[in-house]
C-alpha cells in the first residue's frame, strides 16, 4: 500500500494547528534567564530563555515590549507570560512573549507587604506620632545622595522658592548595602545637631531594588524616632516606601518635597501687599470715621450758639429754685404747726357739744324715770294689793276670805276680804 | 523701631495679627495711628527680606564639619 505524502508547509502548518489548540500551551508561565538578547530595529526584541538544562527561543513584539518596566539584558532572571506557536517560514517553535517582569521582585513585595503591616500595627504609621511641617523654615536639612540630581533639584527649587532659609545636606548612601545603615546615621546625626527645623530624607527614581534602603524596618524606625519632623520623598509619584508611611509627610517626589517644605516667595509678595493694602484701607477709613464723627459734633447748634446752652440752663435753674423753695424746714414746720393748732381747736369745740348733748340727754331721762317710780304714785294715794306676793290687777283673781296685802307708801297691811263687788 | 532681629515668619505674623486687630474697629485713633506706622513699616520690612535675599546658603555635613556645598546653582 503506497503511503501518502504531505508537504513540509502541511506538517508546520499542522504542527502550529496542534500546539495552537493546546490549552496547556496558549497561556504559560515561565521562569527562565535571558540570553542572545537583541532589539529589532521596529522595537521587537528576540531572545533566548533557559535554564541549567534546556532553552528555548523567545520573542517579543513592539506592542507588548514598550509595556516593559525594566530594560532586559543578557543573563536578568525574569518570569515570562505567553503563549507556544511555531513559525512557519523557519520551522521553529517559540515562546510568544506577552509580559516579562524581573524574577526576585516578588520576594521583594512580600517583604515589603509584611513589613509595612508589622510597623502599621506597631502604630509607626498613625496620624498621632506625625509632627507638623513648619510654614517657614529657618534650616533645611536634605538626607540624600550628595551627587545626585534629586539634590540639585531640591537646592534649586528652594532657592527660587524661599532663599531666606538654610540649607544643610547630610550626604547618605542610598542604594546599596551601606544605604540603610548610612541613612539612619545621617538621620540621627541631623536629629544630634539640632541646627535643622524640617528633615527631606529621599532620593530620585529608580527600580525597586534600587529604592529598597527605603524600605528598610531600621530606616523606617530611625524616621519614626527623629525629633525633626521629617518630609520622605523617594522616587517617583508612584513609589510608596515604607519610610512613605513613617514620615512626617511623603511628598511625590524630591522636587515634590522641596515645594512643601519652603513657601513661595511669590505668593508671600502678594500676601503682604494684600496685608499692606488692609492696613492702609483700615487705618483710611477710621481716620474718616473719625473726621466724620467729630464734624457731627462740631456742626450741632450749641457749637454755633453756646448761649443757647446758657438760656436752656437758666430755666432750669430758675425751675429747680422753685422747687427748692417748697422744701424750705420752716416753712414746711409752719404750714404743719397752722395745721395742728386748726385741728386741737376743732377738737375742743367737737368734745364740747358732745358733752353738753349727752348732759341734757341724763336730765331728760331722769325726768322721764322720776314720773314713773312707784313710790311717787303711792305718795299721791294709790296702793298695790298682793295676794301671796303677786299683784293683783282684777277683782276675778279675789275670793271671799282671802289674804291680802296692801303695800302704802310708808307701810303695809295684811287684810281679809269680807265682800265683794264686781262692776258691772 | 523695628527689631532687626525679628524672622520672617515672626513678622508676617505679627503683620497679619495688627490687620486683625485693625479689622476689628475697637481701636481708639491714636492707638489706630500706632499700628498703621507698625504695619507698614513691617509689610516693608517682610518684603526687603524677600528683596534682598541672595542665594540660598548650602552647607554640607563632611566629617563632622560644615562645608560649602559644592555647584549650588547649576
Amino acid at each position: 500500500m503506497e503511503r501518502k505524502y504531505i508537504t513540509v508547509s502541511a506538517l508546520n502548518k499542522y504542527l502550529k494547528y496542534r500546539l495552537d489548540n493546546d490549552q496547556n500551551l496558549q497561556n504559560i508561565l515561565l521562569k527562565a534567564e535571558i540570553s542572545n538578547y537583541k532589539r529589532h530595529s521596529r522595537g521587537h526584541i528576540y531572545f533566548t530563555l533557559k535554564d541549567e538544562e534546556s532553552q528555548i527561543a523567545a520573542v517579543m513584539f513592539f506592542n507588548n515590549a514598550k509595556t516593559l518596566l525594566f530594560d532586559p539584558k543578557e543573563g536578568d532572571k525574569v518570569i515570562v507570560e505567553g503563549y507556544v506557536s511555531v513559525y512557519e517560514v523557519a520551522g521553529t517553535y517559540q515562546v510568544y512573549v506577552t509580559k516579562m517582569s524581573q524574577d526576585g521582585i516578588g520576594d521583594l513585595y512580600q517583604a515589603y507587604e509584611i513589613l509595612k503591616q508589622q510597623l502599621f500595627e506597631k502604630g509607626l504609621f498613625s496620624a498621632d506620632h506625625k509632627r507638623k511641617i513648619p510654614l517657614y523654615p529657618h534650616t533645611v536639612g536634605i538626607i540624600t545622595s550628595p551627587t545626585g540630581a534629586a539634590v540639585h533639584d531640591v537646592i534649586n527649587i528652594i532657592n527660587r522658592r524661599y532663599p531666606l532659609c538654610k540649607i544643610i545636606v547630610y550626604p547618605a548612601l542610598v542604594q546599596g548595602d551601606g544605604a540603610k545603615h548610612s541613612l539612619v546615621k545621617m538621620i540621627e546625626k541631623a536629629n544630634h545637631d539640632c541646627l535643622c527645623d524640617v528633615l527631606i530624607v529621599g532620593r530620585g527614581g529608580g527600580s525597586i531594588e534600587d529604592l529598597w534602603a527605603f524600605n528598610e524596618e531600621i530606616v523606617a524606625y530611625a524616621v519614626f524616632q527623629s525629633q525633626i519632623p521629617i518630609i520622605s520623598a523617594v522616587g517617583h509619584e508612584t513609589d510608596y516606601t515604607i519610610v512613605d508611611f513613617v514620615s512626617d509627610l511623603r511628598a511625590p517626589t524630591p522636587s515634590g518635597a522641596a515645594e512643601l517644605v519652603v513657601p513661595d516667595q511669590i505668593v508671600l509678595r502678594q500676601t503682604i501687599a494684600k496685608l499692606q493694602h488692609k492696613t492702609q484701607f483700615l487705618y483710611t477709613a477710621k481716620v474718616l470715621a473719625c473726621r466724620q464723627k467729630l464734624k457731627a459734633i462740631t456742626d450741632t447748634t450749641i457749637f454755633h450758639r453756646p448761649q443757647r446752652l446758657l438760656e436752656r440752663n437758666m430755666l432750669r435753674l430758675i425751675s429747680t429754685t422753685a422747687r427748692l423753695e417748697q422744701t424750705d424746714p420752716f416753712k414746711i414746720l409752719t404750714k404743719n404747726q397752722g395745721l395742728i393748732d386748726s385741728f386741737t381747736k376743732r377738737l375742743n369745740v367737737n368734745f364740747r357739744m358732745n358733752y353738753d348733748n349727752h348732759a341734757h340727754h341724763y336730765q331728760t331721762t331722769i325726768n322721764k324715770l322720776e314720773l314713773l317710780n312707784p313710790l311717787a304714785i303711792m305718795k299721791k294715794g294709790y296702793s298695790v294689793i298682793t295676794k301671796k306676793s303677786k299683784i293683783v290687777r282684777s277683782i276675778t283673781e279675789i275670793s271671799i276670805a282671802d289674804s291680802l296685802s296692801l303695800q302704802l307708801a310708808d307701810g303695809s297691811a295684811d287684810c281679809v276680804v269680807k265682800t265683794i263687788r264686781r262692776d258691772a | 523701631m523695628m527689631d532687626k532681629k525679628l524672622s520672617f515668619e515672626e513678622a508676617l505674623q505679627k503683620l497679619e495679627g495688627l490687620v486683625k486687630e485693625l479689622e476689628s474697629g475697637n481701636l481708639e485713633l491714636e492707638a489706630s495711628v500706632t499700628k498703621y506706622n507698625e504695619g507698614i513699616n513691617l509689610a516693608k520690612y517682610c518684603h526687603d527680606l524677600l528683596k534682598d535675599a541672595e542665594n540660598v546658603i548650602v552647607k554640607m555635613v563632611k566629617d563632622d564639619e560644615l562645608v560649602d556645598f559644592p555647584n549650588t546653582n547649576e
